[in-house]
């Protein structure tokens, strides 16, 4: 009896878990819908949405309840089955992540051993999703758009991984909260993975422009390329179906704007007197949400400033580039380690 | 060897130079002034718009705004070359025979006006705002307004009658 009451609240505990973070997802999705707008708009001299709720905030409501009223489509020739399945496929690919997403010190769903390696493995049945989707539409386009995501992300889950295995090293663990541990530092900025050693610091911005191009942002949105391929994958998608799309989309902008955060950019260390100003490290919380802030903006800033690739620049970027770059940065490192064994690079000229 | 060397360090350093190039730019972009006009809120036919609140640099409509013609019947004197000089034919006017009176022309001399329209109708709908019709008028009685809100359920409110046939009072000419 007492199992069975121990097994319930687990259960019930992951079910809560589950319903808050899809809340976040959705909100944190919407939110990103309403800001790349915003940001695109001033960029450009215009004002963006302004029009529903307080400087149009509640925009992504009301896009959310047209997509929502709107008529669920599957076009006669496509592969019903799969047309369907698609979608939810690449929601859970976006949304699984978060389950091991550091929120703060004491906040976050499960802390997995293996945190960031299953972050590389479930992020990868994205890829299976979108293909789902662009070969069950039984489109060019959208067939197109699935077999470039394919490429794209295949080739670009290994500058990604590479670059992860910095902080992996660095920590010794693969756990998101052991490496944000590993972390502590003067101020709490000096124990920085980037401000560790020259090669963290480039392995962060390799693992950055990689793990964008793996999200297919521009300028590696070559899935989507609405100029070419007329909305990519998604192009006979409508409605709902269309939503979870739009929603993975957005909400992996903030799990790769958390997830570097947290493995590079120190996650939710903060200077020993300001820890305990709020219950359950709140104050680091803040913090962590701040900086993966900067990055999504710097995400979106990217966007509005750089043109499409080519698919062979893509390729070359990838394979030419990032992954020597990446491998560079790791074996650097460890050289590093082994060479200055504990020492960071600002503790390199005094102690530590 | 190291000639390729130089040139992949190179290409690592352009593409970040050129990049970063970029993103000044578009940050320099970010904070200026939108340039949208809230066109309903901020009335774009009045001289000031900045007593809407508009910060931008945008200016009212031009003074040489060509909006919904508009017609003084006051002035006219049947003539009728708006009506010969319009190529989809989109005016039609009627007139009557009156006591001559002498009208102030565009070009300051006097203009005798025989004739009184009677019916002065323009089918907004079929205009395609040349401005023919403006340019051969002798006393400036047709003219471009600067209104352009003309969405309407039904194509009749967009014929315009600028003047009241057999010699009805004359009504002011009313859009929509």
């Amino acid at each position: 009896m007492e199992i069975f009451l121990q097994e319930g609240l687990v259960l019930l505990k992951a079910a809560l878990w589950a319903v808050a973070l899809s809340l976040v997802m959705a909100l944190v999705a919407g939110f990103l819908t309403y800001l790349e707008r915003k940001v695109a708009g001033h960029m450009q001299a215009r004002l963006g949405p302004n029009r529903v709720g307080p400087y149009g905030l509640l925009q992504f409501v009301a896009d959310g309840v047209k997509l929502f009223l709107k008529e669920d489509l599957i076009p006669s020739d496509a592969d019903a089955p799969l047309f369907r399945f698609g979608p939810y496929l690449v929601f859970v690919g976006s949304f699984a992540v978060f389950a091991v997403l550091p929120f703060g010190e004491r906040i976050v769903a499960t802390d997995l051993n293996i945190g960031l390696f299953y972050v590389l493995a479930i992020t990868s049945i994205e890829t299976v999703g979108l293909l789902m989707a662009g070969w069950a539409s039984n489109n060019k386009w959208a067939l197109l758009g699935a077999m470039r995501s394919a490429a794209q992300s295949i080739s670009y889950e290994i500058p990604v991984g590479v670059s992860f295995l910095i902080p992996i090293v660095l920590a010794g663990s693969m756990s998101l909260q052991g490496i944000i541990h590993a972390q502590a530092g003067g101020f709490g900025l000096l124990g920085w993975n980037v401000f560790h050693n020259p090669f963290s610091l480039a392995a962060f911005f390799v693992g950055c422009t990689a793990m964008v191009a793996e999200i297919n942002r521009t300028p590696f949105d070559l899935p989507e390329a609405e100029s070419e391929l007329v909305a990519g994958y998604n192009t006979e998608y409508s409605g709902m179906r269309f939503a979870f799309f739009f929603l993975a989309e957005y909400a992996n902008i903030f799990v790769i704007s958390m997830i570097a955060a947290a493995i590079f950019l120190g996650g939710w260390q903060l200077p020993s007197p300001f820890k305990d100003i709020l219950p359950f490290g709140l104050v680091g919380s803040f913090v962590l949400l701040a900086k993966a802030a900067v990055l999504v903006f710097i995400v979106l800033w990217l966007r509005w400033t750089l043109p499409r690739v080519r698919v062979d620049q893509l390729m070359e970027v990838c394979w030419k580039y990032l992954t020597p770059m990446a491998l560079v940065c790791l074996m650097g490192t460890a050289v590093w380690m082994w060479a200055f064994p504990g020492r960071i690079f600002f503790g390199l000229f005094g102690t530590a | 060897m190291v000639q390729s060397m130089k040139r992949y360090v190179g290409n690592v350093g352009n593409t970040t130079l050129t990049v970063l190039k970029g993103l000044r730019v578009t940050l320099i972009n970010l904070f200026r002034t939108p340039i949208t006009i809230q066109y309903p809120e901020v009335d774009i036919r009045q001289k000031d718009l900045k007593a809407f609140g508009y910060k931008g640099p945008l200016g009212p409509l031009p003074d040489r705004f060509r909006g919904f013609l508009h017609v003084n019947p006051e002035i006219c004197i049947a003539c009728d070359l708006c009506m010969k000089a319009c190529p989809i034919d989109c005016i039609r006017i009627e007139s009557t025979k009156i006591d001559k009176t002498t009208i102030q022309g565009k070009d300051g001399k006097a203009v005798n006006k025989v004739k009184h329209p009677v019916r002065f109708d323009i089918h907004l709908g079929k205009c395609m705002y040349c401005g023919l019709c403006v340019e051969p008028c002798p006393t400036g009685a047709i003219s471009f307004s600067k209104e352009f809100e003309g969405a309407t359920s039904t194509l009749n409110t967009l014929v315009v009658h600028f003047a009241e046939p057999k010699g009805l009072p004359v009504r002011e000419a009313t859009i929509l």
